[in-house]
């Protein structure tokens, strides 16, 4: 039954000014002053008739003006027509915005958010008037999303606004700002709206010593659940790492979840560089670029499983994996999980100058400058040499300048005067192989067995270089490093050897120039969790160093970071996928994916639900009408004075 | 007595005209038959279609096949009747016709040909001369027209177009790239050859082993045309995890199963080969320095090696075929005479290996093989004078060269090289090879 409050009750203390209206019609009018030749006129004047009439009129004016006062007095108060009752009761919405709540198992095919955000907004609908609300939205963090509000339009704008997120979920922290937020307020209303899928993590393990510390919360709170399938079959890690050893070759794993009672047939594709803005896609391009690999595998139920891979990426970008359930009459509700993304480095291809005498351009080296794509190598007489060759390293073969560069540096078979070492001996006549250390970046897959060696320098390495390969009479390959610069001397001449026709000839070359180019301080970061800060650096060697960088999201939309110090710091991670950026001419990224076993756990937890207070139905209580009705009482005023004024001074009836 | 003979000149114009009325009579009889026959082609060509179209026929040369059937229809229909030829009699009536003279001239000339000519047909001929005189500008006979059938008939055949295209659309391309394409081809090249070479098995679980490679490679190619890249993959990958999970294999099945895998690969990485490609075909940037003179000095580039070579791979294929043909011979000559055939540092390899109680076999030959060679003084300089010839095109280098590759094979498949590795030692061997 609707009842009236009025909101706004000292507004009636207004009525009082009817007291002034009153006495404003009973103080007497100035009688008009006017001059007459003779009496004679006013014996024919109907006296009495004339006088009731204005009499009348004036009352009816006073009382019509008292109405319109009384309305816009009781307008003041604010009066309000309403079925619920008159309270002030606050009440706390937690809303879980966790990647969980993706899932689509909801009524007609809609996600787990959007069935949580129709229930909150039949809360709202139910608020009594005086009730304010304040909405939390909660994953790995919790954040105040609306402060305390009545007016239901803004509750439910910012309902409209939130988003389910790609984060885990951690209910510890959205408890413990719920307890700061109710603390100062009596009996107030919380409702956690929330799938109750990964929040088990919360609870495993240590469910009693949660329950103690929330207990005082969880049995204020009503918590209303949503999504029922448990089944799902999705990427829970995925990452990839360059060989040590070759700067081509990748190996990456896969970790794969099954979270149905039964094993499950899925399809794992292997895709590198994500199709271009503007490009038009390829023949054999999915929405991830071009395949690379696809395998077929039975997932055993409610396991894990890990898939390996070694591959050779010739070129670098997005690397992406995806997972497909095979058997067309199972249902992944969960697509989250279902793509995971690696960001692949595109390495610049190092420029390598090849000195030497002209009769021995076009050699062995050159060759192995030839056959390297990740090398661009050129190739000069001494007599053209130039310290200042803007290249990543020099090659010096049977000639050395007096000038060294500061780039890296190969010596091959020099007697001169150099830093690497000191000759002793001119020719040691076939020196036979003794060892190599096998450890050393520059020897990976190098077997020097039995190597054939004609003749090679007697040498006696400096300070910072080491042997690392030694025959019984010398070492013959040094390596080491002098401040940024690193060097590597090779004491014989391989024409005078079979080292060239040796797997160990090109490898050595390749591995030297790996080594030059492997970062001392470690690779970027390529993987980050949703919501994580991402320390950009921009490297100090670079020439014009930028001050702002640009960097495109998933979604391709660009935003500008400044680049302070040596670093960017890029905070912007919600979405899943890959996110680049440009330092110079290299293009670079990372990927941000949801890689959390947990989360991709997406039953429903009854042990859960039952640590909280039993939900009410809100269905069941109506939802609220009301109407104010200032807006009507100041219409009515205005009307009545309007029609006052034109019948009082129109003279119509009276 | 003004003369009733025909003067000779109007009997040559009356010749004249009946003999082009004829061939123009011929000409609309063959066109109004080829029309007709490919009106009713059209019809059949319609007919067709949705008999095809009911059979679920796919689209392809039957269905193409039915555009032709107006033209058949048209040359079926001349051939029956057009060629008959149109006789003076009914050229000359159809003279008389145009001009209204009653039959005369046909009577004429039905004179003449009975040898009954006389007076009157003098006169039919020479009044027809001088009516035809009389109406030659006004009355020209009309230009020989295709007839409405032949135009129906085509409005039917472009009508039939959009149909055909409807009733059967054209299937959807696998969308396989060239690059997949051309590694499809390659692979199945080259396991070709490795199995020809293993051809002298006598394991009969191994011998199935191989017949189920090579039996998937040429299905795989045959896929091609209407499977994906991730299908071909997928099924790549599905028979080589069979062959794997199945234990007790020897060195050859290994090294098929190991081809195979590296064919998965080829085929998988195509693309990006060409992408890489694209890359180095734009060329080495210029790198100059300025000396203290102010002159500028520029370093030679050095040319990478094409990672796919377009304009070869023709040859290239020739050349693999000749070569498994050729590695096909000698397997089976080797197999006949029990010889082992080679050169002097294979014999001596050979003999070291033996020595050391090996086997010379394919995939087990090694560096210790080549230690013990070496000892020899004659094959040291040998290896030496190769290393040290910088044209490569003695015999000694060719020697070294094919010895030491074959002893990188196998090293790089004992060793378990990563294909990134493996890929970029056999361009440098490939750059260094014989010329």
């Amino acid at each position: 039954m609707n009842e009236l409050y009025f909101l706004s009750k000292p507004a009636l203390a207004a009525l009082a000014l009817l007291v002034v209206v009153a006495i404003l019609y009973i103080l007497r009018m100035p009688r008009q002053k006017v001059q007459l030749s003779s009496l004679a006129y006013l014996a024919h004047l109907q006296k009495d008739a004339k006088r009731q009439r204005r009499r009348m009129r004036t009352i009816i004016s006073m009382l019509v003006q008292a109405v319109a006062l009384s309305l816009l007095a009781f307008s003041a108060a604010r009066p309000l027509i309403s079925s619920g009752r008159l309270t002030e009761q606050r009440i706390v919405l937690v809303m879980d915005v966790s990647a969980s709540m993706h899932t689509k198992d909801g009524k007609d095919g809609g996600t787990r958010f959007d069935e949580a955000k129709a229930k909150a907004r039949e809360i709202i609908r139910r608020m009594e008037h005086g009730d304010r609300m304040l909405i939390i939205a909660a994953d790995s963090e919790a954040r105040i999303v609306q402060q305390f509000e009545k007016d239901r339009r803004t509750l439910y704008r910012t309902l409209d606004g939130l988003r389910a997120g790609f984060q885990t979920t951690d209910l510890s922290q959205a408890f413990d700002l719920v307890r700061e937020v109710i603390r100062p307020l009596s009996e107030p209303q919380i409702y956690l709206l929330s799938d109750g899928a990964e929040v088990v993590r919360t609870l495993r393990g240590r469910s009693d010593e949660f329950t103690k510390n929330y207990s005082d919360i969880l049995s204020k709170i009503q918590f209303h659940a949503f999504g029922e399938k448990q089944g799902n079959v999705g990427i829970v890690s995925f990452s990839s790492r360059r060989n040590m050893d070759s700067e081509r070759d990748f190996s990456a794993l896969l970790v794969l979840q099954n979270t149905f009672n039964e094993p499950q047939k899925v399809a794992i594709r292997l895709s590198i560089g994500g199709q271009k803005e503007g490009e038009k896609s390829k023949p054999d391009s999915g929405a991830g670029g071009t395949t690379i690999d696809v395998r077929e595998v039975t997932l055993p139920p409610n396991e894990l499983h890990t898939e390996m891979y070694e591959k050779t990426l010739l070129v670098g970008g997005q690397f992406t994996a995806e997972v497909t359930l095979l058997d067309t009459g199972v249902e992944d509700a969960f697509a989250v999980d279902n793509t995971a993304y690696e960001w692949i480095p595109k390495r610049e291809r190092i420029k390598v100058l090849v000195v030497a005498p002209q009769e021995e351009l076009g050699g062995y080296l050159d060759a192995a400058m030839s056959a390297n794509i990740g090398v661009q190598g050129y190739r000069i007489s001494p007599d053209k040499y130039n310290k200042n060759y803007d290249v990543g390293a020099m090659i010096f073969y049977n000639w050395i300048p007096s000038r060294l560069p500061d780039s890296h540096l190969i010596f091959v078979n020099t007697s001169g005067k150099n830093p690497a070492a000191s000759i002793t001996k001119d020719a040691v006549l076939r020196p036979l192989m003794r060892t190599w250390d096998r450890t050393h970046p520059l020897m990976n897959y190098i077997s020097l067995e039995n190597l054939l060696i004609a003749e090679s320098l007697g040498i006696k390495q400096t300070d910072f270089m080491e042997p690392i390969a030694r025959t019984v009479q010398t070492p013959i390959i040094l390596a080491g490093r002098r401040g940024p610069q690193k060097l590597v001397f090779v004491a014989f001449d391989p024409k005078q050897s079979d080292f060239p026709f040796r797997l160990a000839f090109p490898v050595l070359v390749s591995n030297s120039l790996l080594w030059f180019t492997q970062n001392e301080v470690g690779e970027q970061k390529t993987q980050i969790k949703p919501g994580e800060v991402v320390e950009i650096r921009v490297p100090a060697s670079k020439r014009n160093r930028p001050t702002e960088i640009f960097v495109t999201d998933p979604l391709k939309e660009e935003s500008v970071i400044p680049v302070i110090g040596d670093t960017a710091t890029y905070t912007q991670t919600h979405l899943c996928g890959t996110y680049t950026y440009d330092i110079g001419r290299q293009k670079h990224g990372f990927a941000v994916n949801l890689s959390d076993p947990t989360e991709s756990r997406i039953a429903p937890n009854p042990e859960f639900q039952e640590s909280f207070k039993e939900a009410q139905s809100i269905e069941e209580k109506a939802p609220v009408v009301e109407r104010e009705l200032w807006f009507v009482l100041n219409w009515f005023a205005l009307v009545l004075l309007c029609i006052e004024a034109y019948v009082y001074h129109q003279r119509i009836l009276f | 007595m003004e003369t009733q003979e025909p003067t000779n000149e109007s009997h040559e114009t009356v010749q004249q005209t009946i003999s082009s009325l004829a061939s123009r009579e011929q000409q609309l009889k063959g066109l109004g038959a080829a029309g007709r026959g490919m009106a009713i082609g059209a019809a059949a060509c319609l007919f067709f279609l949705l008999l095809l179209y009911l059979c679920e026929v796919q689209r392809g040369p039957l269905t193409f096949f039915a555009f032709a059937f107006p033209f058949i229809g048209a040359c079926i229909a001349v051939s029956i009747r057009g060629d008959s030829a149109v006789s003076t009699y009914e050229a000359a009536k159809l003279v008389d016709d145009r001009l209204g003279m009653n039959d005369q001239l046909a009577s004429a000339y039905d004179f003449i040909r009975s040898g009954r000519e006389g007076m009157l047909a003098g006169m039919a001929i020479r009044q027809t001369a001088e009516r035809m005189e009389a109406a030659a500008s006004a009355d020209q006979p009309a230009a020989v027209r295709a007839p409405c059938s032949f135009w129906l008939s085509l409005v039917v055949l472009i009508f039939c177009i959009p149909m055909h295209n409807s009733l059967f659309p054209p299937v959807e391309g696998t969308g396989l790239s060239k690059a997949t394409r051309r590694e499809l081809q390659r692979g199945k090249d080259s396991l070709e050859g490795l199995l020809a070479l293993e051809a002298d098995i006598t394991d009969e679980d191994e011998k199935k082993e191989f017949e189920r490679i090579k039996k998937l490679i040429q299905e795989l190619n045959m896929m091609s045309d209407t499977a994906t890249k991730d299908e071909i993959l997928a099924r790549l990958s599905r028979e080589i995890a069979d062959m794997d999970a199945e234990a007790g294999k020897d060195d050859a099945m290994s090294r098929a199963l190991d081809e195979l895998k590296k064919y998965r690969e080829r085929v998988a990485m195509g693309d990006l080969m060409d992408e890489v490609q694209q890359e180095l075909d734009k060329g080495a940037e210029q790198l100059t320095v300025t000396t203290a003179g102010g002159q500028k000095v520029e370093a030679e580039a050095i040319k990478t090696l094409a990672l796919v070579e377009r304009k070869e791979l023709a040859d290239k294929r020739a050349k693999q075929e000749a070569l498994a043909e050729d590695l096909k011979a000698v397997a089976k000559e080797q197999r006949e005479k029990g010889e082992a055939a080679g050169d002097a540092l294979e014999k001596k390899l050979a003999k070291a290996a033996e020595g050391s109680q090996t086997k010379l076999k394919k995939g087990q030959l090694s560096y210790d093989a080549l230690s013990a060679a070496v000892e020899d003084r004659d094959i040291r300089a040998m290896i030496l004078d190769a290393a040290s010839d910088k044209s490569r095109s003695t015999g000694a280098y060719r020697e070294v060269y094919s010895n030491y590759e074959r002893i990188l094979d196998s090293v790089m498949f004992q060793q378990r090289v990563p294909s990134g590795q493996e890929l970029y030692v056999k361009r440098y061997f490939k750059v260094i090879k014989p010329k």
